[in-house]
């Protein structure tokens, strides 16, 4: 039995397909329509996932899609009826929308598909909760969602027992966590629902100075971790910003212009929201504990990618473990709807294979055969030389040692925002130059935002403080402190961004300012070609890790084909291009003549 | 849900010209829908504390709103609300 998953609509679109309940392809829409967060119907994932299972649209028993457009029209409705006669302009602008057609997703599924079969659909916190339950590596365990909003539930929390996935309470619309850290996100002058991770990555250059302020007008905290907005302080629901004027009257003025310099008072408010959201996930958290009495805890929706505030709930210990969906934001939701259908739709069995997660690494994206890389390098007549399977791992070890940065495209692509070994750009963690080149030369970002390890699994607790692997890059944890280097003199005095050109340990490029660094530990099971990189990076250093970042320029989506990716290549100072078996030099390959600044194909995210 | 549907057949959408955002039939049909249907039911709502949209804190002990034990409605898929 054949069934599709859809996300769409709202943003991160993503296809699914799954085979029996065995996960096929899965992939964001974005990566084929070369357009971050792409919203709009995923006709390239869905034609992907058809290919890779080898079937047509025929051949599909279900279609299921991961939310449920009319009830959250119903939300919408009810939340202008709330505020009318505000909110004209927003609703004339988002009915259209709806009418063309949000409402109409069994239209879309026949029309795109050629589809006349079984549609079906899954509550958008359901999808969430399914995500994160069935492919965990747990029989039973808790779940909790979090994300902007869905239909009505911007959070819930439930219990996943075999086969069945159960929801026991949520909250609703307006009160949503997500929409609390996107207030923030564009208060501090980033992109909503894509700069929330920016927002994170400041918040160690700051002081929670605006916390209290946070908890005492904007929000209503009960110990049991749900709670309140006070709407008067944010413009969200029917207007067309997220913060109102009361929200700048008591946090000191009007939002930070994008692309300004950043402040101390941006980086103390990144570091507020950041403080609250990490309490109010830990007092939900003991809540969901105690309710539930599990021993486990599933996570999904796009706060769970808060990997600061889930390495904080790991260390506090409230569960035995956490296992957070790779694609926890709307994407995962085609492959929690999907898998939902198969479980809870059908009653099929789940089994637990006791040897992790079914995730299988999270490579479920497209890959390029070496035959196809061999063509596309000889149709641009690039450049290159070819080594074979033994020899690569040292080949490419060899350049990261010389301080190169090497463009790193191997196997199937990562479903999921994280790059994780198959789409990345890679490069020495020793090297104290080594952020800012990336920073600056190849990624073309702002330079406060730190940097990712890739780090074998065997070798995490020696060089971290975390006790478990962390594949999917999304548990923040301390630098072990016997690989620490001690601050000393003038550095110890500089300020904000300075601070992090103040190499603090052993590995200097992916160390944030607090000593802390965003693990993704890396198994010979799921990747071995990328484990066999790292194992002889080691062999020539003694260092266990290499420095991972995701494989694109800012603003744009992650490369999925050796076209995207040898256009990144030649369009930013990377020295090294590794496709599947292929190394292409940079100073070897032949001018890249482009029409127009390609800095304006991207959106600035 | 019924007069959605109506409404679906009387228009044409998802594929009728009507429902491009310019159009001015569609706006007219807009304003009405805003200032003739959903603006007073919203006072009446607002006067009479119809509305579960919730713009304030209150005194209640938790804001988790509780879904009850239930046997999994597996119907639930087929259904859009």
């Amino acid at each position: 039995m054949h069934i599709l998953g859809i996300s769409a609509l709202y943003h991160d679109s993503a296809a699914c397909l799954i085979e029996d309940g065995r996960i096929i392809a899965a992939a964001q829409e974005e990566r084929f329509s070369r357009k971050k967060h792409d919203p709009r119907w995923p006709g390239g994932a869905i034609n992907y996932c058809l290919q890779e299972g080898g079937i047509q649209s025929r051949d599909l028993t279900h279609v299921v899609f991961h939310d449920k457009p009319r009830l959250k029209f119903e939300r919408l409705m009810k939340t202008y009826m709330a505020y009318a006669p505000r909110g004209w302009s927003s609703f004339a602008e988002a009915l259209p929308l709806w009418w063309g057609g949000k409402l109409w997703v069994e239209d879309m599924v026949q029309q795109s598909l050629d589809f006349r079969g079984s549609v079906l659909y899954a509550e958008h916190h359901q999808s969430h909760a399914m995500s994160a339950f069935y492919p965990s590596p747990f029989q039973d365990a808790a779940f909790l969602t979090l994300d902007g909003v869905g239909e009505w539930s911007t959070a819930s929390y439930g219990v996943g027992r075999g086969n069945d996935v159960e929801i026991l309470a949520d909250l609703h619309f307006p009160h949503s966590l997500g929409l609390l850290y996107s207030a923030f996100t564009y208060y501090t002058g980033f992109k909503v629902n894509s700069g929330e991770y920016k927002v994170m990555g400041l918040a160690p250059y700051g002081t929670p100075l605006y916390r209290d302020l946070i908890l005492e007008h904007v929000l209503d905290l009960r110990d049991d971790g749900s709670f309140s907005f006070d709407m008067q302080y944010f413009d969200f629901a029917v207007g067309s910003t997220m913060t109102s004027e009361r929200f700048h009257d008591v946090f000191g003025g009007p939002p930070r212009t994008p692309e300004s310099d950043l402040t101390q008072r941006d980086m103390d408010l990144a570091a507020s929201v950041q403080s609250v959201v990490e309490e109010i996930v830990l007092k939900m958290a003991r809540h969901v504990r105690g309710v539930t009495e599990m021993d486990y805890l599933c996570l999904a929706g796009g706060v769970a990618l808060n990997c600061v505030a889930n390495g904080v709930l790991l260390r506090e210990e409230i569960f035995k473990d956490i296992w957070i969906q790779p694609a926890a934001g709307d994407a995962g939701g085609a492959l929690g709807a999907a898998l939902g259908v198969w479980h809870q739709y059908h009653g099929q069995p789940r089994k637990v294979s006791g040897r992790g997660d079914s995730m299988g690494g999270t490579y479920l994206g497209p890959e390029f055969s070496g035959q196809e890389v061999r063509e596309f390098l000889a149709a641009g007549g690039y450049p290159y030389r070819a080594v074979n399977d033994e020899e690569l791992p040292g080949e490419v070890a060899d350049l990261l040692v010389s301080e190169a940065v090497v463009g790193w495209f191997q196997g199937r692509m990562e479903y999921g925002p994280r790059a994780l070994g198959a789409r990345s750009i890679l490069g020495d963690a020793r090297s104290p130059k080594m952020q800012s080149v990336m920073n600056l030369k190849i990624k073309y970002r702002e330079s406060f935002r730190p940097f990712a390890p890739s780090v074998l699994e065997e070798h995490v607790a020696e060089w971290f403080d975390l006790d478990r692997p962390s594949p999917y890059m999304l548990l923040v944890a301390p630098v072990s402190p016997k690989r620490r280097v001690p601050v000393e003199g003038v550095d110890r005095e500089r300020f904000g961004v300075e601070k992090l050109h103040v190499a603090r340990s052993l590995v200097p490029a992916i160390t944030h300012i607090d000593y802390s660094a965003r693990v993704q530990s890396v198994s010979e099971d799921t990747n071995p070609r990328y484990y066999q990189l790292i194992r002889a990076f080691e062999e020539r250093t003694g260092c266990p890790m290499v420095v991972n970042t995701s494989f694109n320029v800012r603003g744009e989506p992650l490369v999925c084909s050796p076209l995207d990716a040898y256009r990144c290549f030649m369009r930013t100072e990377m020295d090294y291009l590794v496709l599947g078996n292929y190394i292409l030099s940079k100073n070897e390959q032949p001018d890249f003549a482009e029409d127009g600044d390609w800095r304006s194909e991207f959106e600035l995210d | 849900m019924s007069s959605l549907i109506l409404l679906k057949m009387a228009t044409g959408a998802p594929n009728s010209s009507l429902t491009d955002r310019g159009n001015r039939t569609m706006r007219f049909i807009n304003a009405i829908l805003f200032f003739c249907f959903l603006t007073p039911l919203g006072l009446i709502a607002r006067v009479f504390r119809l509305n579960e949209i919730r713009l304030k804190p209150d005194d209640r002990r938790s804001y988790w709103v509780d879904r009850g034990t239930r046997v999994p409605d597996v119907t639930q898929f087929e259904r859009d609300h």
